[in-house]
């Protein structure tokens, strides 16, 4: 059975059929994570002992004809940010790489009592800061559909591994588009949930405002089974909404689009979109249309115009935030120095790589006195605007239509350096997160380079399971992601 | 009425001590060069109309309680405390503190 | 020159929850092996969220109700950044421009005179760790390395801000005296500055001779109410003396040295302390409704004030009775349920001052401990008043139910003053005793010596101590002369 091949739905239909256990399939993913990985470099950190340890009580919770959960014995693996009791959780980073946090993550520990199997932990960005996963402490991972390319970031490693058919589920985080973007890049779904859909707890935080859990797939079915797993209310964050959500599965399943109302985003040059990115919007619009639902053009001009100055106040001046912790007291890379400032700095200065240090000077140089009252607080004003002119768009739609990315997935070590694009890019990718809006990042095609050609769908806030629907409804008609053809053999 | 601000050299070095991480003098002009940029982008922000607009706040569906006063005790202390970089015995330990760089005054203590 | 003292206090109170502003660690820190009251929130583990302890605000509205503030319904926690080692996530989560209580006012009396403090505001804010230096004298200076502990870190604090309206040491003691006081009606904070729960920061500045404000310089390291006076005597004559050799003061914060007496510099850059604050983002808004604020209101006890006012009004006492028995909830709610059980207020209010006082101090117990209830207290004072028995034998019926936990019935039999007053053939039978212990005595009266009838009245005496007061003085006296006739 080439288990990589099928869904999570499938995978656990299986074991509960007792067409197969939950150890056969760990075994046949581990390895062919180790017969790829030393190519692809998504995986940082495997843990064998205990996923066999795990899978085997989901077998014996069968075997006692006991329910195993939602996901039982779907192997998957998670963003090496997301906190694992006692398996190391790096960010990427010299910081932490020997770290093993104390605690669980709510969404690896509700991961588990839906029976889902934990293989290990992958690259990304460090610290979440980046688009590409080269910048972090270990080699970049490289895109599984072609490996002269960047499989995006930060959540990177989790989008290749989906790609690659180690797991039909990874989960990764979204900062300003670090779920949506490397699963463009890599031809899978992605998704960032509502803000406060999904438990923070536990994810080691860029920014407090933005920072989102969310699934990346194969198709919309699993994405939709793992939201029912993840979305739940938690104590153990005030951020998260305490509301009873509805069955995600359910909304998804129904995939009708008749009827409904689509918008799609114009008001930017599309010049300075790859050409296939603009076929894909426009194949979705299609699909939309003989699906017997309306399309119409909408405009976004004080977001389009404003977000992306406002998103680096917000992320920047967090990030500086957040990043203090880590002075080597406590926990993490530590350097000694003759007093305690000495301490800080060495730690700090050797346990950061170049970019995050940099992010957290222009962060603190935005919270300073003076520039602070002149420009981060302004940006706070224009997020409501921008939080307010979505939601009058989706007083008129139930979903809009827009790209995730003006790129097709990047050459390895390519800078971008066309600012209207690299402008766009963030315009694209940051705004649901600046107004907590859910944000699919839908595979709907390939060009014929084989390269991934994706497109956003962006809902009304906690829209979660109505814009699920709608992606369900397209992929019937526009084919779900297939997983990339690798080929043994070293980098 | 834009204020334009710029980031200089002397705010940067307060930056600098203040973020407790170091920047060699010969790349301070490239940090200048993004935090300047950054700032350009943001100028327009000000000329908006939002003077009548609220700060951001979310639009919860539904808050959390507040959490009750009952003590929990972590079982996972000792084996956090075998980690730390920087442990003596029940306490961590850091090196000899130069008071009057560092020390705020928040916590009143005698320093 | 005299110029005008200007005063302002920073008070910090810790407040009585269970646990910490953020988390479920406990805050029973004192005595407890360091490190034991930490998890991985307030030790700033990575992932990690603050949880807000819906107690801190409820104590925190309470107290700013005590202190005639408007409370706030939406309010924010924000992030104060700095780098210490007490400091986890080297930002503190306080409250910046954004108080729960804002406003209000203490009424004090100092040196005779009543006078309104007004309030700037109440604000929430979490604790830090505690440093420890293994130096000599513990102080940081000269310590080659350093000890840090967390289960102090996070543990809830009130700061309340006054305005600059105190013009004295004497009123800046009062006024801390009557935050003190408040807190501990409420329930709200111990109030201890011994042990920390209450910090005290001082801002003083002479204005100049035209009126306008001086310099201000911050005050901190203040231990105790002594050295508040000490603390602000010595820097107002500091000041005078500068501005009088034409010095220009420098806006500084300066540390009390108790031991020597002085402030000191601590020659910070002033200006530099740039704490970047802005809006935390990982906590909901405090909601402290109009409704939630009433039920409050609503359940406060008696205000320290109100009671002493009161019981002058209702009980006749004099201004400094009823200040002495409304200083602790406790003692007040003890003297007037000792009045209730039947006994004279002034009385009740002679006895509970001076001789449960008393026995409070010899026993280093407090009146919410002690074993005599104040209803047996009322009964017992009450049988004075009925002239039952006399007051010093009901002194020691008190020691007696004190001492060896007897009950009411089974003291007054204990010191054989059930019977009444002493009279007739029992109290014959006393003073021949006393006349066969006092030989040369009663030789005197018997020879007729004793002209001025001195030896009488001692031997009087004896009998009166004998019969512990219960005995008639004119009748021990004609008794005594009867036999020595």
């Amino acid at each position: 059975m080439d288990f990589y091949k099928l869904s999570a739905k499938q995978i656990a239909d299986g074991i509960r059929g007792k067409k197969w256990t939950a150890e056969e399939v760990l075994s046949a993913q581990l390895e062919r994570i180790k017969k790829f990985d030393k190519k692809i470099n998504s995986v940082v950190t495997l843990c064998e002992e205990k996923a066999h340890k795990d899978a085997h009580a989901v077998d014996e919770k069968i075997a006692r004809g006991e329910d195993a959960g939602l996901l039982a014995g779907v192997p998957y693996l998670t963003k090496d940010n997301f906190c694992t009791t006692g398996i190391k959780t790096t960010c990427g980073s010299k910081m932490l790489f020997e770290w093993k946090p104390p605690y669980d993550a709510t969404a690896v520990k509700l991961m588990h009592e839906a029976g889902a199997v934990l293989m290990g932990k992958t690259n990304m960005d460090e610290f979440a800061m980046g688009s590409t996963t080269e910048s972090s402490v270990f080699a970049p991972t490289l895109n599984p559909h072609d490996i002269t390319r960047v499989p995006g970031g930060s959540s990177g490693g989790s989008a290749a591994a989906v790609a690659a058919g180690y797991c039909p589920i990874a989960l990764g985080s979204d900062t300003g588009g670090s779920i949506r973007q490397p699963a463009a890049f890599c031809g899978v779904h992605g998704m960032k949930p509502s803000y406060g859909q999904v438990s923070r707890y536990g994810i080691v935080a860029y920014v407090s405002s933005l920072d989102q859990v969310g699934p990346i797939t194969r198709n919309i079915e699993d994405m939709s089974i793992a939201m029912d797993v993840l979305a739940k209310a938690d104590r153990n964050d005030s951020t998260c909404d305490a509301y009873e959500r509805p069955s995600f599965s359910g909304c998804a399943g129904n995939g009708e689009i008749k009827g409904k109302k689509i918008a799609v985003l114009t008001g930017f040059d599309k010049n300075s979109i790859d050409k296939p990115l603009v076929d894909a919007i426009d194949r979705t619009v299609k699909i939309c249309l003989d699906a017997g639902a309306e399309v119409v053009e909408a405009q976004l001009p004080i977001t389009m115009k404003h977000a992306v100055a406002c998103y680096y106040m917000v992320a920047l001046g967090d990030a500086s935030s957040k990043l203090a912790c880590y002075d080597g007291m406590r926990y993490g890379y530590h350097e000694d120095g003759k007093n305690l400032s000495e301490m800080y700095k060495k730690s700090r200065n050797s346990g950061f790589g170049k970019e995050v240090r940099r992010r957290i000077l222009i962060g603190t140089c935005i919270l300073t006195r003076g520039y602070y009252d002149n420009y981060y607080v302004p940006a706070t004003r224009v997020r409501q605007m921008i939080a307010d002119e979505y939601a009058e768009l989706f007083k008129h739609s139930d979903a809009l239509i827009c790209p995730i990315s003006p790129a097709l997935a990047y050459k390895k070590g390519l800078v971008e350096e066309d600012p209207v694009r690299i402008y766009l890019g963030d315009a694209f990718s940051t705004t649901p997160n600046l107004a907590g809006l859910p944000g699919i990042s839908l595979n709907v095609g390939f060009t014929p380079d084989g390269l991934p050609t994706n497109v956003q769908l962006v809902g009304p806030r906690f829209g979660d399971a109505q814009i699920l629907s709608i992606a369900s409804a397209i992929e019937k008609r526009a084919g779900s992601p297939r997983i990339a053809e690798l080929t043994e053999g070293g980098c | 009425m834009i204020k334009k601000m710029i980031m200089d050299k002397e705010r940067l070095r307060e930056v600098i001590g203040l973020s407790r991480i170091g920047l060699p003098e010969e790349e301070f002009d490239e940090v200048l060069g993004r935090v300047n940029a950054v700032l350009r982008m943001c100028d327009e922000m000000q000329e908006l109309e939002h003077e009548n607009v609220r700060p951001f706040e979310w639009d919860v569906k539904k808050a959390p309680s507040r959490r009750a006063d009952e003590p929990v005790k972590w079982d996972n202390r000792d084996v956090f405390l075998d980690q730390a970089p920087v442990r003596e015995g029940d306490f961590f330990r850091v090196p000899r503190i130069i008071s009057l760089e560092e020390d705020n005054g928040v916590s009143g203590e005698a320093k | 020159m005299a110029r005008q003292i200007v005063i302002g206090l920073e008070i910090h109170l810790q407040l009585n929850t269970k646990t910490k502003l953020f988390c479920n660690c406990s805050t029973d820190y004192i005595g407890a092996t360091p490190n034991t009251n930490v998890c991985p929130i307030c030790l700033a583990v990575p992932g990690t969220l603050p949880l807000l302890n819906d107690h801190a605000v409820e104590l925190a509205v309470r107290m700013g109700l005590g202190l005639h503030c408007e409370i706030h319904n939406n309010t924010r926690f924000h992030r104060k950044h700095y780098f210490y080692a007490d400091l986890p996530k080297a930002y503190q989560i306080t409250q910046y421009e954004d108080a729960i209580a804002v406003g209000g006012y203490v009424d004090i009396i100092a040196n005779g005179k009543p006078k309104r403090v007004r309030l700037d505001h109440l604000h929430l804010e979490e604790d830090a760790g505690k440093l420890v230096h293994p130096t000599s004298d513990g102080r940081l200076s000269g310590a080659a390395y350093s000890l840090v502990d967390y289960n102090r870190g996070g543990i809830p604090l009130s700061e309340i801000v006054s305005e600059p309206d105190i013009n004295s040491p004497a009123e800046a003691v009062a006024y801390v005296m009557q935050i003190r006081q408040l807190a501990r009606y409420l329930e709200v904070s111990d109030g201890e500055m011994e042990n920390g729960s209450l910090r005290v920061d001082v801002n003083v500045s002479l204005s100049n001779p035209d009126g306008s404000l001086g310099t201000r310089v911050e005050i901190k390291n203040i231990n105790s109410l002594k050295s508040i006076e000490r603390a602000l005597e010595y820097e107002i004559s500091r000041q005078n003396r500068a501005l009088d050799d034409g010095e220009k003061l420098i806006m500084e914060t300066r540390l009390w040295d108790d031991a020597a007496g002085v402030t000191r510099s601590m020659r910070s850059k002033e200006g530099v302390r740039d704490y970047r604050y802005y809006l935390e983002m990982d906590l909901a808004p405090i909601e402290a409704k109009p409704d939630y604020v009433e039920k409050i209101r609503q359940s406060l006890p008696e205000m320290p004030w109100d009671k002493r006012d009161r019981f002058i009004e209702e009980y006749g006492l004099s201004l400094d009775e009823a200040v002495q028995l409304t200083e602790q909830r406790a003692m007040a709610d003890y003297f007037e349920a000792c009045v209730a059980a039947g006994a004279p207020a002034q009385k009740c209010a002679n006895w509970v001052m001076i001789e449960v006082q008393r026995i409070l101090h010899e026993h280093e117990t407090s009146i919410s401990d002690f074993s005599v209830n104040a209803e047996t207290l009322g009964q017992l004072i009450a049988k004075v008043e009925k002239r039952d028995i006399s007051n010093t034998q009901a002194k020691d019926i008190l020691t007696a139910m004190v001492e060896k936990g007897l009950t009411l019935e089974d003291a007054i039999k204990k010191c054989g003053a059930s019977g009444g007053r002493v009279t007739g053939a029992d109290l014959e039978e006393i003073v021949k005793r006393v006349i066969e212990s006092q030989p040369e005595a009663a030789e005197a009266v018997r020879s007729g010596q004793d002209k001025k009838g001195a030896k009488v009245k001692f031997l009087q005496g004896l009998v009166m101590r004998e019969t512990r007061g219960s005995a008639d003085p004119a009748e021990a006296a004609a008794i005594v002369q009867s036999i020595l006739k």
